[in-house]
């Protein structure tokens, strides 16, 4: 279990993070738990969606935490070099599997405006049972659509 | 001194009497200003970009009060249909629908609210939260 510890060294208070991340499930999980940490958090389903936040001067970011494999126009390294080259004002976080989201957005939080020790397992479980009750559900929808159906035939 | 454990609470498990609004919604500037008014009135919000995510999010076992969805989205799901299984699925979630492309009266679902995009959002956000009181 990996435990972070706050150094305390940087000083995050108000800063905006703009979460980009196709798997509604993390983008949710992961913004909120930045939320509950002090951040302000935008939320971005994708490049295109990032792209139009960071053209827009008037929304202040700070920080941008976004996946490596994303649908739309860009990968996550293809909007980490947009960045760099028109934002270089932002920091930009590339992480490319869940763990990464979680460890990232936990690195964030001990360094954050509620700073302490943070748990990144706890925020793991806890996409893991959102995952699985998703998969269950779907599972139930299609038995009930099958069984309405052949009742249906009767 | 110890080191603080700090707990953070999931969007599933929300301060006790906060209620949880979904919030789906295609353009995501639009979104951006409907959650955060909604966040600042103390609501828990969960964020979708289409029908689908919004299912995910449903399907999720998170608990949800209110959503308040556009009826223009990108998605697999027709974004009627998707009112319609929230009300078939959910009976007790309360349904707001925004349009830009719909009057109320083509409206095909019983619905709790309709705003006419562009809408006020101040406005919204008063009707959410008399709908919810």
């Amino acid at each position: 279990m990996t435990k972070i510890v706050n150094t305390g060294a940087i000083n995050r208070a108000a800063q905006t993070v703009l979460v980009v991340e196709d798997e509604v499930l993390v983008r949710m999980a992961v913004s909120q738990q930045l939320r509950e940490c002090g951040y302000n958090v935008v939320e971005a389903t994708d490049a295109d969606e990032a792209l139009t936040v960071l053209q827009k001067h008037d929304v202040i970011l700070h920080i941008v935490l976004s996946d490596v494999e994303m649908p739309g126009s860009m990968d996550g390294f293809a909007l980490a070099k947009w960045i760099r080259k028109n934002r270089p004002d932002l920091e930009v976080i590339l992480t490319g599997s869940v763990a990464r989201a979680v460890n990232a957005a936990m690195e964030l939080c001990t360094s954050g405006p509620v700073p302490g020790q943070y748990e990144p397992h706890n925020l793991l479980e806890y996409i893991r049972r959102l995952k699985a009750t998703r998969a269950a559900r779907k599972i139930l929808g299609r038995w009930r659509e099958l069984t309405a159906r052949m009742q249906k035939r009767r | 001194m110890g080191a603080i454990l700090n707990a953070a609470r999931p969007i599933g498990n929300p301060q006790p009497g906060r209620l949880t609004i979904l919030v789906v919604e295609d353009e995501i500037l639009l979104r951006m200003i409907v959650t955060d008014e909604l966040r600042k009135q103390d609501f828990n919000v969960a964020e979708a970009a289409n029908a689908d995510e919004a299912l995910s999010i449903i399907h999720s076992g998170i608990p949800i009060h209110l959503v308040l969805t556009d009826v223009k989205m990108s998605g697999t799901q027709d974004d009627l249909s998707f009112a319609g299984t929230i009300r078939a699925d959910y009976p007790d979630v309360k349904v707001v629908v925004a349009s830009g492309h719909l009057v109320e009266n083509e409206l095909v679902e019983d619905v709790d609210g309709f705003f006419r995009k562009p809408y006020d959002v101040s406005n919204l956000v008063r009707f959410i939260k008399a709908l919810l009181d």
